[in-house]
């Protein structure tokens, strides 16, 4: 119940936040009978309405089974599968890695970032420190920056790192 | 017949078998990494087609289409990251039988879809170039309007607030009729809109990682059988039907200049659904959830040249560079083509079935390899996919912005995922979105503002009419195991 209920609490939110902007929108001399914001602002009633729909069908589903169930189960089992911090804290983790590296590879280049990246993520999942996941890191580094690079012709960050070499 | 004996002349007399092969194993290595498109792939080989004989220039460019398609499967069953976009509704039973230890028949079901896929695709080129281009000819903008609603209506009532959001994400960007800006909040990198594939990536690929770093015993993964593994004789009997639908599906939707393989593979994959004996299996590691999609993809390959070939409308980014390899070679595609370049056009076809060999030779070749890859220890996999799809989102237009993006809907995935939303809604809402709102408004352009063109247009009108149908009956099947569940309780 409480996954379906954050759910419909959380469309009419997006809904309402998505309708506010929406209304800004400029129109302009060539706006057509629609508009720019014609379109968003149906979306946004319909999210509004469909998230409204659920937190009602949920309270009404609620009331309904007031009464608990014979075998003691229900809603329990549902529930059972959600949200667990600690599962969420790692993944912190690991987005942390990521945003780091976003905010680090126009600094110390592709190469650099890419191998540190790799490293990294390999020690925070587990992996010993050791000359072999040095070793692996930059090979697959340099093994993508061929590939992307050399072959595919695509221009990777030298960052400033590669601009002083 | 004369086509055939005209074809095999040219493939004796040219150095297009070669052209073909190699343009198959550079489409497989494109679509297999993730931010490289299939019109990327092309692109980059358009330099070195100066130098070739016209034909063999065009098949290179065709073969590598043809690959580039079937390859950005293989990331998406092997590493849950799609290579393309139209790869990402393989993904979902792709990996869930990777999951299972099945990656090698998983890997084996896609190569077969795909390459009877290719196959039907040359066959419905050839044949009926004619006839289908004047479908697509005779689309007006109610009619991609029909077809985007119908393409959402498979879905619609599965989870209509993920569809919605995905069509939100479609309106970021620039208006499609006026040229406003929409919800970029001064950011330029936003003009463009918000490409599918970073949605996908970040949904599918990102929030996989974030996940795995949060379960426990993340060292004991399922070993992916060590071999490809091609279906047995009672399973391929099993696959005919969701091929079937493939292959129907991606032909009508390949000759839609602007529909494309993406719509053709997410809509493969419901109506496969739809009509198994199995339903509950998809989404759990289904063969046909495989099947389905690969095939009209793949078809998608062939029967997008008919536009192109017959009118010269490019009907995607592919064809468009298609269609550069033509121009530069001094030819220009349409009706003449046919009569002026008769020579090319045979050889394309020739070529095509090539192609459609090489998808399993190459296939064969690259597989066991993708296979080793993938069952090394999980921590490095994990490593490299992280590296591989920061690599591949940068290489689409050069922008951390976009990575920052793709780790958004990572995260955004990642809360889905433990919610138990679904992606799919969301993912279809995200394609067919800008197709629903740029037709449905350049209709009511055209009409003066009156609604009454989506019902005047025959083929608006017979779309619109299978939608309702659709979401009818999806509703009333809810309603009827309702009513069965409560009796039954």
């Amino acid at each position: 119940m409480t996954r379906d209920l954050a759910g419909g609490l959380f469309a009419m939110v997006l809904g309402g936040v998505y309708l506010l902007y929406a209304t800004r929108i400029h129109s302009t001399a060539l706006d057509d009978t629609v508009g720019p914001a014609g379109f968003p602002k149906a979306l946004a009633v319909i999210m509004i309405a469909l998230g409204l729909l659920l937190v009602v069908q949920t309270l009404t589903a609620a009331v309904w089974r007031a009464k608990p169930s014979p075998d003691g189960r229900g809603d329990a089992d549902a529930e059972a599968s959600g949200l667990q911090p600690r599962a969420v804290i790692r993944a912190g983790g690991m987005l942390l890695l990521g945003i780091l590296y976003v905010a680090v590879v126009p600094y110390a280049g592709y190469l650099v970032t890419t191998a540190a990246l790799a490293m990294a993520v390999a020690l925070y999942q587990g992996v010993d420190f050791s000359w072999r996941v040095v070793a692996v890191s930059i090979g697959g580094a340099v093994a993508l920056w061929i590939i992307f690079n050399l072959l595919l012709g695509v221009g990777l960050p030298a960052g400033r790192l590669g601009d002083l070499l | 017949m004369d086509t055939i004996i005209q074809s095999a002349e040219i493939l004796v007399t040219t150095p297009a078998v070669i052209a073909a092969f190699a343009g198959v194993a550079w489409g497989i290595l494109g679509g297999a990494l993730p931010g490289i498109s299939p019109s990327i792939t092309m692109a980059l080989l358009l330099p070195l087609t100066y130098s070739l004989d016209p034909i063999s220039a065009i098949v290179l460019l065709a073969a590598t289409y043809v690959g580039a398609e079937y390859g950005g499967s293989i990331p998406a069953i092997l590493i849950r990251t799609p290579g393309t976009n139209s790869a990402a509704a393989t993904l979902i039973d792709g990996y869930e039988m990777n999951r299972q230890g099945k990656a090698g028949l998983a890997l084996g079901i896609s190569l077969y879809s795909g390459v009877i896929g290719s196959f039907i695709g040359v066959v419905m080129l050839v044949l009926l170039s004619g006839p289908l281009a004047s479908i697509a000819l005779a689309f007006k903008p109610p009619s991609y309007f029909g077809l985007g609603i119908l393409g959402l209506s498979v879905i619609a009532t599965l989870s209509g607030d993920s569809l919605v959001k995905g069509l939100m994400v479609a309106t970021v960007g620039t208006d499609p009729v006026t040229g406003g800006n929409r919800f970029t909040f001064g950011s330029p990198e936003l003009l463009g809109g918000i490409e599918p594939l970073l949605v996908m990536v970040g949904l599918f690929a990102v929030s996989e990682l974030f996940v795995q770093a949060g379960e426990p015993g993340i060292q004991h993964q399922v070993k992916a059988k060590a071999r490809l593994e091609f279906p047995n004789f009672k399973l391929a009997r099993r696959l005919i039907r969701p091929q079937a639908i493939g292959g129907a599906i991606g032909t009508f939707e390949g000759v839609m200049p602007g529909a494309g393989g993406t719509v053709a593979a997410f809509m493969a994959y419901n109506e496969a659904r739809r009509w198994s004996s199995r339903k509950e299996e998809f989404g759990k590691g289904s063969p046909e959830g495989v099947a389905a999609p690969e095939t009209a993809n793949n078809v998608v390959t062939g029967t997008a040249l008919v536009p192109l070939l017959s009118f010269g409308i490019p009907g995607s980014n592919s064809a468009a560079i298609l269609l550069a390899g033509f121009l530069i070679h001094g030819l220009t595609p349409g009706p003449m083509l046919f009569e002026r370049s008769a020579d090319v056009v045979h050889g394309l076809y020739g070529g095509l079935f090539v192609a459609t060999f090489a998808q399993i030779l190459v296939g064969m070749a690259v597989l066991p390899v993708c296979i080793w890859l993938v069952n090394r220890r999980r921590a490095y996999i994990t490593a490299f996919i992280y590296a591989l799809v920061f690599s591949g989102i940068y290489s689409i237009h050069h922008s951390l912005f976009d990575l920052a993006l793709v780790l958004g809907m990572g995260v955004v995935g990642f809360f889905m995922r433990l919610l138990k939303f679904p992606f799919l809604p969301t993912v279809l809402g995200v394609v067919l979105g800008y197709m629903v709102e740029s037709s449905y408004r350049r209709s009511l352009v055209l009409s003066g503002g009156d609604h009454a063109i989506f019902v005047q247009d025959p083929i608006s009108l017979g779309l619109l009419s299978v939608a309702v149908l659709f979401i009818v009956g999806s509703l009333g099947k809810r309603a009827y195991d309702m009513v069965a569940a409560r009796t039954a309780g």
